[in-house]
């Protein structure tokens, strides 16, 4: 009996499409059916087509053909198609003997119901041009506090559910403060907030989050995964590379507040910009953190081919969501870009001059941020200038030395097919105008109002960082064989109001950040799991688990050990002795002092090995572009927590403050608690860390010595007036704190 | 994710196995219903009580290997037959291909005298324990997507892999050790990543757990820092327990409950893996038999931690080795230099962990299974001119292989057509193969399933026949 309830329940959630006897949409219900089963053999990719037949194009599929044609609009009984997906034996479609299976019982329904219905094709929803229309159904109230709020209330009511209530005032404001800038609020802000938690105050605190160094720095942290930054240029040497201006250029571009638009014309195309200036240039590294393969032998062209190659894959795939990589070798099986689509887009980035050399020329050399203001010695001692890094940057070839751009032959650098110009993909539906066909002009086709896609694809993945889940859960594809939103209209609006704000993040981001569905309580209940256990309609927030850097930030804000820095060389703070790199035969020398207490985003990336408890907790090689990581519960993740010396470090600085700070054994707990995770302590849990604290007190009083290596090593001896074994016994207490299950998430 | 039910049936009517106190399994009781218990979770007579599964990922040519093809010699540099052609698809090939007769010769192994290369000459030597399958085909022919296919059922992301399944259905019972272990070796990940041994919509619990292959720790962080002992870390992970127990309580998040248990997994691991890693402890005849060498990373090493972890319960250990892809562009994927130097490197070692798991009674029950993502074509691929030889992806015909756990001996099912480019005969496809793995772990394929998103998914999603002539 409970079994069948729940499966009942399930559906009702799951099933948003068409019911039986409705006219199925094309986009939502029929074009997965066609694109998952047909597509491959009957699609875009005129190569790959059998019997000359393709169902993506209503013409096609409607023309005469021998007996029937394959759909005849309104009469599913004539239609070819439907026979051939009912027959069994060898006329079956799809093919047995390829060992493809039968359509299931829904599909055919979904198929039959929907040439009943005049089998309409409308373009895949990406293509589209945005429809902002607003629910007329809607009502305004005290729920309602931005535009998402109005969208997420009429879903829910159509679903007959009710919103979660808002989260508790500290832990509501911990999650904004994450959310926005990787960091928890402080224990004054805290306290006031807690005090007097009224939208006016949230607000003000959501809004001194939308500017400044944290908020740059966590938002580029973000964006750094999509620009698949690193601080070695990978392939088998993996050497180090020195590109970390370019990431200081994107943190200023943050902290500055840089309109979006902006940030992608500089970054795609800034060397090409009138009077363009040394900062302009060296945003254009975003595409020059390529991979080089210095490894001996190789082909040169081969991997500058392969470079230009991975712009356009990196270019569609954050802008537009696009997954071009397939029609490289051939025309998309799934979505409407062919090959020539493909090669049309890689002209743009074939006319640059670096070319896979081990000096990643071209390089322009440009003052460190921390020796503006010197410019005057600098041009006085020529040799001080040497001194300054060297930052890679895209640089445009001499009209007499163009190349010429053509087709590769599956996908080959050598097997030139015909010529190609410059262009983007007609299917669209925005065509960039014929005057600027460089990549200043396909920068500018991005971000233009018309463009169907930038901007829902921008918007959703602000959304998802902030949310936890897009609504476009598939970030980086929004093709056919992506997920379709599970909020289209939001979607819309969204992306409307990032353009019409002049590309203002922040604006997106407080149109999310205060929304009431945004402080909704994370506390699911049987009853919301069942009925929506991927929290797809957002009745609730969704918890996160942090993000490996992160949790690395937060464990040591919350300890006090935090330094704070703005920009600068990366850095490398303490890890497990790795051996080797695998090539390079580089070890990963510790960085002393301050250093070691930066945030995750200054540490140092080297693509062979990175960062060990950052791979623990998912983050990648950033070989190429990272839309979203996967959130991986591994054991190796409880033994990283446990046992790495920055987790214990970070423990024994939070332990002495606590022990500095506060007599009462009890006022520690309430405090350490509260910083940790901005609530008090229920009785259990002050409990269970009250006897923690005092056990290990009973241990290490009769061992001194492991008291000492507990609260010493590796932070160092300790100040004066915290007694050796009261400070080992809260290390453990106060690792606990940092590492606990609502410690690490949000 | 979704409702937790990272409790098996069998760990459900044990009661307590994870030590959670009564009210978290109250909870856990409202939130997951016996509707998320494993259905088809109980394995019914299982041939094989655990898996080791070596994946060879690049695609192994199957006709300089396993498939001998006189004619492919016989017609080697000749244009290959416009039928041969037809309609295939290709990843690189372009123009016209020769064929190309392979340059490995074969010799007969065992008492059938079946054929295998005489790169694999200590696999000949255990060549009666083999059941080889020559007649796979796959749907894809790209390496992420052909390997998603074969470990997860899917081209595409998103699915439980099949170690996940069997850890589902097997049950995660008080082990040392986690219940699916991935190794890698060969430089690089498998192209798909993490997303081979993920777990897809099932619990998280059900992933894989990666051991590092490279220098170093193959676990790092498992040592308690200095001055904490064993005692003291368990009074630590009760107040854990504790603590990750309340915020369940409040929030109810599936996530939680795994990340108590693994906490507790972590803990025991602390003990389990120094030991289960120390390859020192094995004799001098053992290492020498594998080709491993103590403290430096291998497929030999992995061969042999893999003979360790499933002697110490675990029940999926999957070693992943990339460098199988022979396109013969350069001496770095040359089908003269690199086939047989990849050859070399797994050949004893593979040989190594048969004979080591029969000597040690345990290959009756555990079922070594060794794929690619696809096979080869029997065309030269001389990409952009290329003077080295090397074979392009092929999707419709290629050799995998089963010992122990119930495969049935000395057997070899299927054919492919003249020149080892299309299986002809007794095909099987991807989906059969992991209907005959599960099979022989007990489940059957058709009832192993979860309830996602309003509808019961399963590793062999709506295809896959047992292969009958495959089962001892």
């Amino acid at each position: 009996m409970l079994r069948s309830s729940f499966f009942v329940a399930l559906i009702v959630v799951s099933c948003v499409g068409a019911q039986e006897g409705e006219v199925p949409d094309f986009g939502r219900d029929v074009l997965p059916v066609l694109s998952t089963r047909c597509f491959a053999c009957h699609g875009p990719d005129s190569e790959a087509r059998q019997a000359n037949l393709r169902l993506d194009s209503r013409d096609d599929a409607v023309a005469a053909r021998g007996d029937a044609p394959a759909i005849r609009p309104g009469k599913p009984d004539e239609s070819e198609i439907m026979r051939r997906v009912l027959a069994s034996g060898p006329s079956r479609m799809p093919p047995e003997d390829a060992g493809k299976a039968a359509l299931r019982p829904d599909e055919v329904s979904i198929l039959s119901r929907w040439i009943a219905g005049g089998a309409a094709y409308t373009p895949h929803w990406a293509f589209q041009a945005r429809r902002a229309s607003r629910p007329q159904t809607l009502k305004d109230g005290p729920w309602i506090r931005t535009p998402v709020d109005r969208f997420v209330k009429a879903r829910l009511d159509q679903e007959g559910l009710e919103p979660n209530p808002r989260e508790e005032p500290g832990r509501l404001l911990r999650r904004v403060s994450i959310a926005l800038t990787g960091l928890p609020p402080g224990d004054a802000e805290l306290q006031a907030f807690v005090a007097n938690p009224t939208d006016t105050a949230l607000d003000l605190a959501i809004e001194r989050r939308l500017t400044g160094p944290r908020y740059a720095e966590h938002w580029t942290r973000h964006w750094l995964d999509l620009a698949r930054y690193a601080d070695s240029s990978g392939y088998e040497k993996d050497n180090p590379r020195s590109i970390w201006r370019y990431k200081e250029w994107v943190l200023r571009a943050f902290a500055s507040g840089m309109p979006f638009d902006e940030f992608t014309v500089t970054q795609l195309a800034g060397d090409l910009l009138p009077n363009a200036t040394d900062d302009d240039r060296i945003a254009t590294a975003f595409h020059r953190n390529t991979l080089t393969n210095d490894e001996g032998g190789t082909d040169d062209e081969e991997f500058r081919v392969a470079a230009v190659v991975d712009r356009v894959n990196t270019t569609y795939e954050v802008w537009n969501g696009l997954t071009m990589a397939c029609a490289q070798c051939h025309s998309h099986r799934y979505d409407p870009i062919s090959q020539v689509d493909y090669y049309r887009s890689y002209a743009y980035f074939n006319q640059t001059e670096d070319r896979d050399q081990p000096d990643e020329s071209p390089v322009i050399r440009t003052q460190p941020e921390s020796e503006r203001g010197r410019l005057s010695l600098a041009r006085a001692m020529p040799e001080l200038r040497k001194a300054w890094p060297e930052t890679p940057v895209m640089k445009e070839l001499s009209s007499t030395a163009r190349r010429s751009s053509h087709l590769l032959i599956k996908g080959s650098f050598s097997s030139k097919g015909p010529p190609v110009e410059p262009g983007t993909p007609p299917s669209i539906g925005f065509e960039l105008p014929q005057e600027s066909r460089d990549r200043l002009g396909l920068a500018r086709w991005l971000v233009h109002p018309n463009h169907p896609l930038t901007a829902r694809v921008i918007a959703n993945r602000w959304f998802e960082k902030v949310m936890g889940r897009g609504l476009v859960e598939s970030l980086g594809n929004f093709g056919t064989q992506g997920t379709p939103p599970t909020h289209p209209q939001l979607l819309d609006v969204l992306a409307d109001e990032l353009i019409e704000s002049g590309w203002d993040l922040r604006h997106l981001l407080r149109l999310i950040v205060r929304s009431s569905t945004f402080a909704q309580s994370t506390a699911a209940t049987s009853e919301s799991l069942r009925r929506d256990p991927t929290n797809r309609l957002l009745g609730r927030a969704t918890r996160v688990r942090l993000d490996a850097e992160e949790l690395r930030d937060v464990v040591l804000d919350v300890s006090g050990l935090l330094h704070h820095r703005f920009g600068g060389p990366p850095v490398r703070p303490p890890q497990p002795d790795l051996g080797l790199s695998p090539y390079s035969g580089l070890r990963w020398e510790g960085s002393v002092g301050t250093d070691r207490y930066r945030r995750g985003v200054y540490t140092f990336w080297r693509r062979s090995q990175p960062y060990a408890s950052f791979v623990a907790f998912d983050a990648t090689a950033r070989d190429q572009c990272v839309s979203r990581r996967e959130r991986t519960n591994t054991p190796l993740q409880s033994l990283a927590l446990m046992n790495d010396p920055v987790i214990v470090e970070a423990a024994q600085a939070f332990a002495r403050e606590l022990c500095l700070r506060f007599p009462h054994v009890r006022e520690r707990v309430a405090a350490g608690f509260y910083r940790a995770t901005g609530r008090q302590p229920s009785d259990r849990e002050r409990q269970a860390l009250l006897d923690l604290a005092t056990v290990a007190r009973s241990r290490f009083a009769g061992e001194r010595n492991s008291a000492w290596s507990a609260a010493c090593d590796p932070l160092g001896p300790l100040p004066t007036g915290v007694d050796v074994v009261e400070a080992a016994a809260w290390t453990l207490t106060c690792q606990a704190l940092l590492t606990m299950d609502e410690a690490i998430t949000r | 994710m979704s409702t937790g039910d990272f409790l098996t049936r069998r760990d459900w009517l044990r009661g307590g196995a994870l030590s959670l106190s009564g009210v978290a399994m109250a909870l856990m009781a409202r939130t997951a219903t016996a509707a998320t218990a494993p259905r088809g979770g109980t394995p019914s007579a299982p041939k094989a009580k655990r898996l080791i599964h070596l994946h060879m990922a690049g695609g192994p040519p199957q006709m300089d290997l396993f498939d001998p093809k006189p004619k492919l010699t016989e017609y080697d540099g000749k244009p290959c037959p416009a039928e041969l052609l037809g309609s295939q698809k290709f990843a690189f090939i372009k123009g016209h291909p020769k064929i190309l007769g392979t340059r490995h010769p074969f010799a007969n192994f065992g008492e059938a005298g079946r054929p295998l290369s005489k790169l694999l000459p200590n696999l000949g030597g255990v060549m009666d324990e083999l059941c080889v399958i020559r007649s796979m085909h796959t749907d894809e022919f790209n390496h992420a997507p052909a390997q998603l296919f074969l470990l997860t059922g899917h081209a595409r992301f998103g699915r439980p892999s099949l170690g996940s399944w069997l850890s589902y259905g097997l049950g995660s019972s008080d082990r040392d050790l986690p219940a699916f272990v991935v190794l890698v070796t060969g430089d690089r990940n498998p192209d798909a990543g993490k997303a081979c041994w993920g777990s897809g919509f099932l619990p998280s619990i059900h992933q894989g757990v990666q051991f590092r292959s490279g220098q170093g720790d193959p676990v790092l962080f498992v040592n308690d820092p200095p001055g904490v002992d064993r005692p003291l870390r368990r009074n630590f992970l009760d107040a854990m327990r504790h603590l990750g127990e309340s915020a369940f309580e409040r929030e109810a998040d599936p996530e939680t409950l795994t990340r108590i248990a693994q906490w507790e997994l972590a803990y025991r691991m602390q003990m389990s893996v120094p030991k289960v890693t120390d390859l020192s402890k094995e004799s001098a005849e053992t290492l020498a038999m594998y080709g491993a060498e103590v403290g430096k990373p291998s497929f030999a090493s992995n061969c042999l931690l893999a003979r360790r972890l499933v002697e110490q319960g675990v029940p999926v250990v999957e070693l992943f080795d990339w460098g199988w892809d022979i396109h013969g562009t350069g001496p770095a994927d040359d089908l003269m230099t690199q086939l047989p130097e990849k050859c070399k490197s797994v050949d004893r070692p593979i040989a190594a962990l048969i004979k080591d798991l029969k000597r040690r009674g345990m290959l009756d029950e555990t079922l070594i299974l060794w794929t690619g993502e696809f096979g080869r074509t029997s065309m030269n691929e001389e990409r952009d001119g290329s003077k080295f030889l090397g074979r392009d992806h092929n999707p419709n015909a290629f050799t995998v292989w089963m010992a122990g756990g119930g495969a049935r001996r000395g057997t070899t099912i299927g054919e492919t057509d003249e020149l080892g480019s299309k299986s002809v005969r007794d095909l099987v496809h991807v989906r059969d193969l992991q209907a005959t793995v599960l099979h022989l772990l007990g489940f059957d394929h058709r009832q192993l399933t979860y309830p996602h998103l309003g509808r019961d998914f399963r590793l062999t999603d709506i295809g896959g026949a047992v292969v009958h002539s495959a089962l001892a």
